[in-house]
């Protein structure tokens, strides 16, 4: 499972984040933090608790994948605003499927 | 005095510097390759020798005093295609294409098309296909779970977003339903469609069968033919629609004309064919030409049926040319000009004997961007179609542009499995230091030195591997016998020294020396001045004969 971390001022990402990922078959923990994290630290937060080392995170107008394995920098990055494609293409990289060509 | 033997091929430009004294073996001092600047013979090819000869000036501290040119005959290299289109016309009356590959459901639905405003205006029991287009998929699926509960009996739904799973989830996750149909709003309410949903990983079988393709869309029986081409259209996809408009008569079935009339069957003997008519076009004064299907699968029967439905061909044509143009602009390139001094495969069996070990006459086979050139004892000849087709066979497969057709013929390649994960071509997988990049997470990739470049081709690596071998095989190794033939044959044990830019392919190599050792040659790989590898056989060679008539 995906786990995404949201600051209250991105919580509106989450329908999108959670109808990107339904879209693709792929299970996301959606949740809204209590910290005033950056998008970066809320990500490397939610890929330490996901099962599949893929953690999203949101703050200040951007969304984050972080993975596990490299929790150094951001993987993929996107506006808030298209969170929905985001969760696709945040699904697709834990389906191992292609981007979409227009993400 | 300082010379340069100027090979100017299809792909590749190669200059040999050397210093020429009477009564002395020249003393090649700098060998310099890049791209040609233009098609082969024309005067665009000037910038790309002017570009190495600088090079070589500044490199050695003086300009070559003359430039050493072979004779040069134009090769037209490319792809024909006929079945690209997405979309098959069924007649006037209907049409059939696939769809996204993230559709919902499962099998088959057909019935009216209604937007969702509409979906009770038939009688009640009438299937009905539900056309989504500006609807969110929360409203969306409320007015379907609604129509069903008042009794609209529905078979599927189109859908203009990618929200297909996301309507199925909440409605019913049986339902087919496809999506990414970008052109919903447009389609005609009240036409009778169908909508075909495989299973992941499986594709449709009841539209990519011609005759329940013309039963479920109520074709005539003289439609069955466009039925044919566009059930052939939809093999292979996961989700497919057919839509037939209401109230309109049959249309007369078009005659598609044959544009590749003329390339049936395998192409004749180098030299049989003196003209050709292709697309409209007629070519004519031919010294040969070639053609190739595209390479398909034998063992994956889903992939070859959709290469093969493409109808792609690759043609190589090579026609008798002039290139007096080039020639008199090159002449002023250098203080003493520019002198033809040779045909191409003179020049490349005098480089290739250069071979440390070769015979002073070995029988040569060129193995060029644009031909494939013999010359032996028998005689010369020369085969259109090589490393150029190859490529265009490689970009038809993959379905790319060229210079990435170039790199992924070239290059090994991998899919890469997760970020960190890399399958190779031989199936054994290897772990990443860095993650690899987004893009190509799920895709096969060139495998390059400086990182991974992504391809669309949905292709196990494998597969592209088998395709790439075959292409190579179909182009060059099938040339090479042509050639070969017509110049009088090997004969058995005779050393066959395999030169030009292809003979750097170890692929290239193996495939033709399976063939031509099915023949009893022994196949070497030249190695020019005993430093170049195959590569600049007839710059050098072009030297070489010049130094030797003076």
């Amino acid at each position: 499972m995906i786990v995404a971390l949201l600051a209250p001022a991105e919580a509106a990402a989450a329908r999108g984040l959670a109808a990107g990922c339904e879209e693709e078959g792929v299970p996301l923990d959606v949740r809204v933090a209590d910290t005033g994290s950056s998008a970066l630290a809320l990500a490397r937060s939610a890929a330490r608790e996901s099962a599949l080392g893929l953690g999203a995170g949101g703050a200040d107008g951007r969304l984050v994948l972080v993975l596990a394995a490299a929790p150094g920098r951001a993987y993929l990055e996107a506006p808030a605003r298209d969170a929905r494609a985001f969760g696709h293409a945040i699904s697709r990289i834990a389906a191992r499927r292609p981007l979409p060509s227009r993400t | 005095m300082l010379v340069a033997g100027v090979d100017v091929g299809n792909s590749t430009t190669e200059v040999a510097f050397a210093r020429v004294e009477p009564g002395r073996a020249p003393a090649f001092l700098l060998v310099l390759r890049g791209p040609t600047s233009g098609p082969k013979g024309s005067l665009a090819c000037v910038d790309g020798v002017r570009e190495l000869l600088d090079r070589g000036a500044r490199r050695i501290g003086e300009p070559a005093r003359r430039l050493l040119l072979a004779e040069l005959h134009p090769v037209e290299t490319g792809l024909l295609e006929l079945g690209r289109d997405e979309e098959h016309g069924l007649g006037r009356a209907a049409i059939a294409r696939p769809a996204s590959d993230t559709p919902s459901g499962l099998g088959v639905g057909a019935g009216t098309l209604r937007r969702l405003a509409e979906l009770d205006a038939d009688p009640p029991g009438t299937p009905v296909v539900a056309v989504v287009v500006d609807e969110d998929f929360d409203e969306a699926a409320a007015i379907l779970k609604a129509a069903r509960d008042a009794g609209v009996r529905l078979a599927g739904a189109i859908v203009r977003g990618d929200d297909a799973v996301l309507i199925g989830n909440r409605v019913d996750r049986a339902l087919p339903i496809v999506d990414e149909v970008r052109d919903a709003a447009e389609l005609p309410a009240g036409a009778h469609a169908v909508v075909e949903v495989a299973a992941a990983g499986e594709s449709v079988v009841e539209l990519s069968d011609p005759l329940r393709l013309a039963v479920l869309l109520g074709l005539e029986r003289e439609e069955t033919g466009d039925a044919r081409r566009a059930a052939r259209a939809l093999a292979g996809r996961r989700a497919a629609i057919a839509i037939r408009a209401p109230g309109r008569a049959v249309a007369a079935r078009e005659v598609v004309p044959a544009p590749f009339a003329g390339l049936e069957g395998p192409p004749p003997a180098v030299g049989a064919l003196r003209e050709l008519q292709l697309d409209g076009t007629r070519h004519d004064d031919l010294l040969d030409a070639f053609w190739t299907p595209l390479p398909a699968p034998p063992e994956d029967a889903r992939l070859r049926r959709s290469l093969v439905r493409r109808h792609a061909v690759g043609v190589a044509l090579l026609a008798r040319g002039e290139a007096a143009d080039l020639v008199a602009a090159l002449d002023g390139l250098a203080e003493g000009g520019a002198t033809v001094v040779a045909p191409e495969p003179a020049a490349a069996v005098r480089g290739a004997a250069t071979t440390p070990g070769a015979d002073a006459d070995p029988l040569v086979i060129d193995l060029g961007g644009g031909t494939v050139d013999v010359h032996g004892a028998g005689g010369t000849a020369v085969a259109a179609g090589a490393g150029e087709l190859v490529t265009r066979l490689c970009g038809g497969v993959l379905v790319c542009e060229r210079s990435l057709a170039e790199r992924a013929k070239r290059g090994r390649s991998a899919r890469v499995e997760t970020p960190f994960v890399l399958h190779h071509e031989d199936g054994s997988r290897s772990f990443l230091a860095e993650p690899a990049p987004p893009r190509s997470v799920g895709r096969l990739c060139v495998v390059e030195p400086r990182g991974l470049e992504p391809l669309d081709a949905p292709l196990a690596p494998e597969t592209w591997r088998g395709l790439r071998r075959a292409a190579k095989r179909a182009v060059l190794a099938v040339n090479a016998g042509r050639a070969l033939a017509a110049a009088g044959g090997a004969g058995a044990g005779r050393v066959v020294l395999l030169v030009g830019g292809c003979a750097s392919d170890a692929e290239v190599v193996d495939e033709v020396a399976a063939t031509l050792e099915e023949g009893g040659a022994v196949v070497a790989r030249g190695d020019v001045l005993g430093r170049h590898g195959p590569r600049a056989a007839v710059a050098c060679g072009l030297v070489l004969l010049h130094a030797e008539r003076r």
